[in-house]
């Protein structure tokens, strides 16, 4: 709740234009994709999800024809080199660990949003 | 006179006149036909004199040239006429000298010899006389005499003849051959071999030995033929080779061969047969020797059989390898299809099949309770026993069909039953102690091997064990630290919201919170972050246990490089790095947080106006020392043992989680090194430690 919370007031605080659409696990991720006509521009994943886990979830996107293109940044707290390898072996466009700092956080949100603005993205 | 008288006179005297004339005429009758007899007799007389002249005459000739002594001598004794061949047996020559028979006779057969003469005079011929005679130059003769009486014109005796033969040289030769005989017959009967003489392939004749063996009578071995106590498998080779006797190639052939007894059973033996030849080269006989080798095969099968365990078994260390192999040749030794071998556990208390020679092949692996059958009794007591007869045998537990008898026998090792070796057989009382004793010497020769094989195979189920764990371990080592990321995770995200929320109220309250509890809000922050900091300190000291690559290679400094760009160094402390610095076996990411703990330390705990720190190190044979020195507040002596273990901080100090030495101490003791410390409390301190070369 609170993380939603977090990244809806980095947005707002940023005054940034991006709409965030907000799954609670891997499942509900999957349904919100299901909408194709309204495909996230990325997607920002936590690895500790309940029932599908993120590598999980990250395995189904990568080997699905349309969502794979789909530039997905890991955001988490784990710095675990295993997941880190596993999710960069799996395809990941970035992998930012969660700092501690509110601070630090709206800065590093704000260059990786501002970073994926000036990105040109494939629509399929 | 009387006129009648007279008349009778007078006729009588006519009468007799008449008889007279008549008998006169008989007379002159009589006497005419006796003079014509008598000159016939003369006549014939004289024919017969002269035939009988002519006969002796001619058998004089014939007894003279006879080879046998011819002799005729007068009722006395005394010889009257001898042929050449009774003066040379003699020695007398009565031409020259008289000699009465008597003086020839041999003292010990005078009795004899008088005897004979009478029947001679009785019954006027004697025949077969066997006699022994004294010649003149005192040689002792044995004769055989035919003699008759010689009869005079008048039937009276006047003298006696006899034809002698000399059978010395033949009576010699005879007592000779039947002394040999006598003396062949005490060898053959005597004779441990049996000896059979074969003609036209009948008995005709045996020994002691071979009715022994055989257990047949001489008269119902006669009447059996050599094939009758053979088997007919093994005729075969003797047929050829007898057929080679027949054909003058060979004169004799030695086959190991069984007969039957009479009682059934079967006796082998060794059989030397040879032929007995006539002059034309003919077989006339043939004799067999044959020697009982039962015993003698017994035993070398056993030292065979034996001699096949301790090969078969030679070099192998499987357990289940070595009790097939000792199943399999009992079971050929003992000419049974049921053997098996037990594996006793002591500590278990179970014998446990392991290998089964049996028709049945696929015999369900069964595992016995020490002490329970036969075969659990002898894992007990360890002595080998035998069950004439599994019917009466309560403890036995049936395993296959009609199985009457059985034996078991331990494998003893170090004084402890570790196996059992067990057989079957289809008939009763099929065991013997000579199987016992055999089995009992395989079990000694194998005890070593299977006792080696035993504990081969519990190492190695003790290794198999060892490496489960092992494994088990490293996968709950890995769970472990699997376990502390998500553990860590877990807390870290609480924290962040906490911290998040703490920034929001401050953010949102601002000019309105009162001087106190900004402080508070600050001290929450400050919390937090040490918490933080703990959970990644705890994190990295549960994944300094993971194992590296191997042969990897550090730079110790390019690695230093680094760390001056991470840590943050205040301006009044500077950092030294003595001299180049050696590349070093080892993780480049748990090496850098070994100089990482040990320099933000000495960072950390200096209070000197110009903080320095120095590293350095120096090379040994096998390893590196390096040394980080600082001239910071130092640590009290008796805190140098303490400092390396886990959430012993010596300060409180909002830095310092008390985890990074024992994370120090943890890879240096990773890379099979030493850490230790030198310090002046107030002065400064040295951390060394050391890194293996290899």
């Amino acid at each position: 709740m609170i993380e939603v919370m977090k990244l809806n007031r980095v947005v707002a605080s940023l005054e940034l234009p991006h709409k965030i659409t907000e799954a609670n696990n891997g499942e509900e991720a999957l349904k919100v994709l299901e909408q194709k006509d309204r495909l996230p521009d990325i997607i920002l994943l936590d690895l500790n999800m309940p029932k599908i886990n993120g590598i999980e979830f990250l395995s189904i996107l990568k080997n699905d024809e349309r969502m794979k293109y789909i530039p997905t940044i890991v955001l988490t707290t784990s710095s675990n080199q295993k997941d880190l390898l596993e999710c960069y072996r799996i395809g990941i466009a970035g992998y930012v660990l969660k700092p501690l700092k509110y601070e630090d956080y709206t800065s590093k949100l704000e260059r990786l949003l501002c970073y994926w603005s000036i990105n040109e993205l494939i629509k399929v | 006179m009387i006129k009648s008288q007279v008349d009778i006179m007078e006729r009588a005297l006519a009468r007799e006149r008449a008889a007279r004339k008549e008998a006169e005429r008989i007379l002159e009758n009589k006497s005419l036909q006796l003079y014509n007899t008598s000159h016939e007799l003369k006549v014939s007389n004289q024919k017969l004199e002269e035939l009988l002249e002519e006969r002796t005459s001619q058998l004089q000739g014939v007894f003279e040239n006879i080879y046998d002594a011819y002799v005729i001598i007068d009722l006395n004794g005394n010889a009257l006429k001898m042929n050449n061949a009774a003066t040379e047996l003699f020695g007398y020559d009565i031409n020259k000298e008289t000699l009465n028979v008597m003086n020839l006779l041999h003292k010990e057969d005078v009795k004899y010899a008088f005897d004979s003469f009478q029947q001679l005079t009785e019954q006027g011929f004697f025949t077969d006389f066997t006699t022994r005679i004294v010649t003149r130059n005192k040689g002792v003769r044995w004769v055989h005499i035919n003699a008759s009486i010689i009869f005079n014109r008048r039937k009276m005796p006047i003298g006696a003849q006899g034809v002698v033969r000399d059978i010395t040289d033949a009576k010699y030769t005879a007592e000779l051959m039947e002394q040999q005989k006598k003396e062949l017959d005490v060898i053959v009967e005597n004779s441990s071999l049996g000896i059979i003489l074969i003609r036209d392939k009948k008995i005709v004749r045996t020994n002691e030995a071979i009715k022994k063996l055989l257990g047949y009578s001489e008269k119902e071995l006669i009447k059996l033929t050599i094939e009758d106590i053979s088997f007919k498998e093994e005729m075969e080779e003797s047929k050829k080779f007898l057929m080679k006797i027949e054909a003058g190639k060979i004169d004799e052939y030695t086959v190991t061969k069984r007969y039957k007894k009479k009682s059934g059973s079967v006796v082998w033996a060794r059989t030397n047969v040879s032929a007995v030849r006539n002059g034309q080269g003919k077989v006339m006989f043939l004799v067999a020797h044959i020697e009982d080798i039962t015993a003698e095969r017994k035993s070398s099968l056993i030292i065979e059989m034996i001699n096949d365990v301790a090969k078969s078994i030679l070099g192998k260390m499987d357990i289940y390898e070595i009790a097939w192999e000792i199943a399999d040749n009992i079971a050929d030794y003992l000419n049974t299809d049921n053997c098996t071998i037990y594996l006793v556990d002591q500590e278990q208390k179970t014998l446990e099949q392991i290998a089964t020679y049996s028709e049945k092949v696929d015999i369900k692996k069964a595992t016995f309770t020490i002490g329970v059958g036969v075969a659990g009794t002898v894992a007990k007591t360890g002595k080998a026993e035998i069950i004439k007869n599994t019917e009466l045998e309560e403890r036995y537990v049936a395993r296959g069909a009609n199985l009457l008898s059985k034996i078991a026998v331990p494998i003893i090792s170090d004084g402890e039953v570790i196996g059992v070796i067990d057989s079957e057989h289809r008939k009763r009382n099929y065991y013997t102690k000579e199987h016992q004793s055999t089995l009992e010497s395989v079990a000694g020769l194998v005890a070593m091997q299977f006792k080696s094989a035993i504990n081969l195979r519990e190492r190695q189920l003790a290794e198999s064990k060892n490496k489960e764990l092992l494994d088990e371990l490293g996968k709950s080592n890995e769970e472990l630290q699997e376990y502390a990321h998500i553990v860590s995770h877990d807390l870290k995200s609480p924290l962040r919201s906490i911290n998040t929320l703490v920034t929001w109220i401050k953010e949102d309250t601002k000019g309105q919170l009162d001087e106190t509890s900004v402080q508070n809000f600050g001290l929450i922050e400050s919390t937090l972050e040490k918490m933080e900091m703990l959970i990644s300190d705890v994190l990295m000291y549960s994944s300094v246990g993971t194992k590296d690559e191997e042969g990897q290679m550090t730079d110790v400094n390019a690695l230093l490089e680094d760390l001056k760009q991470i840590l943050y160094v205040p301006e009044h402390i500077s950092i030294e790095i003595l001299k180049p610095m050696p590349t070093v076996p080892g993780d480049k990411v748990k090496l850098q947080q070994l100089f990482q703990n040990l320099i933000s330390n000495a960072v950390k705990f200096n209070d000197k106006k110009n903080g320095r720190i120095e590293i350095g190190f120096h090379e040994e044979q096998s390893f590196y020392q390096f040394m980080v020195k600082d001239n910071g507040i130092g640590i009290k002596k008796e805190y140098h043992d303490k400092i390396f273990k886990i959430f012993q901080s010596l300060n409180v100090s909002k830095d310092s989680t008390g985890v990074g030495l024992s994370i120090v101490k943890k890879i240096v003791d990773l890379y099979g090194g030493n850490v230790w410390v030198e310090s002046t409390f107030g002065k400064g301190t040295t951390f060394y430690f050391t890194l293996s070369k290899g």
